[in-house]
């Protein structure tokens, strides 16, 4: 299941967009990688790529595209763009339709084609489709050891023949092969294209019994022909299908060898887990555990590095304030040291959020979450396949919406969206962690897991409303792929991880910086005032809007903190390190609320709208700006009244 | 002939026709899974989504789309639903 990958993509988009003008000028060549979902092909993307990646958009479109630099031997070097998973050629959700341009544009020089070796014979009708594309292609397999372990393997002079394409394979997990996939490659980039055109009469003949009517019809069925096949009549179509069905599997007979079966171990292994996973009575236990063991280890090892990290800041902090100008020591104290610095710090527990979720992606448990919330789902009007965008909001909201895509009806779609932003985001859980260690001490993770719970139980509450709502109606056109239980390639891992933790701090260095020095202006002028005071001119904004807060105990510079956090949660913290004049925010806030208050206060920093980045993301995924506006004004109302309430609630035990 | 949805966990059964959804017998085409295929059903447990195989490509069916796929039962399964 690579369903989103990117953190924060509109960060990373000017980046991706340059290499993509320079693409022009600088590479000697485009690649490809297709291929069907769970095929490996972001372990070969990484192979080849290496370190050198960029995550951006699909221009027009919010799905993930993500490019890398493929260097030569002979120094050339080539741009790989990996494309999402689908099943065809001719997608069927948004995602899939992606790569359907990407494919039928043929704006490239070699396609990639990935398959993995143990499900090869239903992926060579995958690779039969595209090997009508008149370019060139190499196949690349995957997961080879797998199959051998099955006491099977693959002829690949007889497969490379019948394809009429180079085939490399290569071990995801060591990288054996890449060596001579890479010469491969070379070879390919420079052999004249036109010895590549494909004569569908070859194709035909691999299967006897219908070639002589495919050949009779449609002589020159190219890729043009192909790409109306969506739109044919569906006894057309049937037959196209049915040739390539037949194709794959002559091709896979005859290219398949028997050896001795080695083990059976990891085969008792996969049924021992979905045994217990899928487990009518286990299975929602046991995903509870692992999200509760994801948060614990989330907030024990972020923790730790951030205290470490805060030492420095207040380090540099008091340094700064030695400088005899206090214009400028307060800017670089108070502005950028507390407001960016202090965003920047948090970093580790993005980065550690981000590595478990990609863990559970890669191993294959996310995928399993849909079938084991299947039946909950349901009563919400959806299905289990809903729940996996849900889960990945816990990363970053603007992604999850993206996977959201995955869903073939519009209205499941909406739905997704609109729960998303309820679902905690990496960029909320550093508000979280500074509060509740503050106030809460001992009950700190108890405070954070009742937050993360309250968030899920919004989003299921909206789910629930809007399934009263025009959005209502059953859906159950669930069918997914239960891919097989992998152990992870760290070196991936880490890749993706830090593909994404890279959004948070290129946007702490950028963005933050840029408000937090605004914000700081607004609090140090007009000159002469207590900087961050009411008489400051962020104190009158904050004055100003500050009886709207009152009934929930909030004060002007926890008003404006919640102002600026519209831009991005993580600016709270930076706007109330700024207004705190100087201090440092464990002994700031105690000052500014009592634990009551500061409970409240994380109640309305939960359910409110996240972020711009996730407002422009809904407006694009549903296509509909009254739903957009609904959210954010729907999310701001619970937001406040259940502030209220949980801080009432709270003043009577506190 | 039976729906999908009635056969027992650990049966072999042959697809025989989906009830009118083109678009469904597309997308499970393209997933390797055809009319005439023999398909082992791995889970079926009444309420969750069924669960079945060809080889080594294993497939989640929600129960509305699986009572849409008309099957015959090659080998019955030992295990009651």
């Amino acid at each position: 299941m690579k369903m989103a990958e990117a953190s924060c993509p509109s960060c990373a988009d000017e980046k991706s967009d340059k290499i993509i003008a320079s693409g022009k000028k600088e590479f000697e060549g485009k690649l490809i990688i297709a291929g069907q979902p769970n095929c490996g092909k972001t372990s070969i993307f990484n192979l080849l790529t290496d370190s050198s990646q960029y995550v951006g958009n699909w221009t027009g479109v919010t799905v993930e595209k993500k490019e890398g630099i493929l260097t030569l031997k002979n120094k050339k070097a080539l741009l790989v763009t990996d494309t999402p998973g689908t099943y065809s050629i001719f997608g069927h959700t948004p995602d899939e339709l992606v790569t359907e341009n990407v494919l039928i544009s043929k704006a490239y020089d070699i396609l990639l084609i990935t398959v993995s070796a143990t499900t090869l014979e239903r992926q060579l009708q995958f690779v039969l489709e595209a090997s009508l594309i008149n370019k060139k292609k190499i196949l690349i397999i995957t997961m080879n050891d797998e199959l051998e372990s099955q006491g099977k393997t693959l002829d690949l002079t007889s497969l490379s023949k019948s394809l009429k394409m180079p085939v490399a394979i290569i071990n995801g997990r060591t990288g054996a092969g890449l060596v001579e996939l890479k010469d491969s490659i070379e070879r390919e980039i420079i052999r004249d294209e036109s010895e590549t055109q494909v004569n569908v009469n070859e194709l035909a003949s691999l299967s006897n019994p219908l070639s002589k009517k495919l050949q009779e019809e449609e002589k020159r069925l190219n890729i043009e022909l192909l790409a109306a096949y969506k739109h044919l009549t569906v006894e057309h179509a049937d037959f196209t299908e049915k040739e390539l069905h037949i194709s794959a599997q002559n091709v896979y007979a005859s290219s398949l060898r028997f050896t001795e079966k080695k083990n059976t171990f990891f085969e008792k292994v996969t049924i021992f887990l979905d045994r217990l996973i899928l487990s009518k009575y286990f299975g929602i236990p046991i995903f509870f555990l692992i999200l509760f063991a994801m948060f614990q280890a989330t907030f024990t090892i972020g923790d730790f590095v951030f205290s470490q990290i805060e030492l420095v800041l207040i380090y540099l902090s008091d340094l700064a304030n030695l400088i005899p100008i206090p214009i400028i020591a307060s800017l670089l104290s108070s502005g950028i040291i507390g407001g960016a610095g202090n965003v920047l710090a948090l970093a580790p527990y993005v980065f550690i959020m981000f590595l478990i979720l990609s863990f559970l992606e890669d191993s294959g448990y996310m995928a399993r979450t849909a079938f084991i919330m299947d039946r909950f789902m349901h009563k919400l009007g959806l299905h289990g396949k809903a729940f996996i965008p849900l889960v990945l909001g816990f990363g970053c909201n603007v992604p999850a919406i993206m996977a959201a895509r995955t869903l073939e009806s519009p209205k499941d779609r909406i739905k997704v969206a609109l729960m998303i932003p309820f679902t905690s985001c990496s960029a909320r859980l550093p508000v979280y962690a500074l509060f509740s260690a503050v106030f809460f001490g001992k009950y700190a993770s108890l405070v954070v897991l009742s937050l993360y719970l309250g968030g899920v139980l919004a989003g299921l509450g909206t789910a629930f409303l809007l399934s009263k709502t025009k959005l209502g109606g059953k859906s159950d056109d669930f069918l997914m792929e239960l891919p097989p239980y992998r152990l992870p390639r760290i070196k991936n891992l880490f890749i993706n991880t830090w593909n994404k933790t890279k959004g948070y701090i290129q946007k702490a260095g950028t963005v933050i910086v840029f408000a937090s020095i605004l914000l700081w202006i607004l609090s140090y002028f007009p000159s002469g005032v207590e900087a961050g005071s009411e008489a400051s001119f962020l104190g009158m904004l904050g004055k100003f809007l500050a009886p709207v807060f009152s009934p929930l105990g909030f004060d002007y510079r926890m008003t404006i903190s919640l102002l600026s956090g519209f831009a991005a949660k993580e600016v709270i913290i930076s706007t109330l390190s700024i207004v705190s004049g100087g201090l440092d925010l464990s002994s700031a806030l105690p000052l500014m609320m009592n634990s009551a208050t500061s409970l409240g206060y994380l109640v309305f920093i939960l359910l409110y709208t996240p972020c711009l980045a996730t407002v422009a993301v809904m407006r694009t995924e549903t296509g509909s700006t009254r739903w957009t506006i609904f959210s954010v004004l729907y999310s701001l109302f619970l937001a406040y009244g259940l502030s209220f309430v949980v801080r009432s609630i709270a003043l009577l035990f506190m | 002939m039976h729906l999908l949805t009635e056969i027992h966990e650990g049966s072999r059964v042959r697809f025989l026709e989906y009830s009118k959804d083109f678009s469904l017998k597309k997308r499970l085409a393209s997933m390797g899974f055809h009319l005439g295929s023999e398909v082992f059903v791995v889970k079926n447990d009444s309420s969750s989504p069924v669960i079945i195989a060809i080889g080594e490509t294993k497939l989640m069916l929600g129960r509305t789309l699986a009572n849409m796929i008309k099957v015959e039962l090659v080998s019955k399964g030992s295990i009651a639903s």
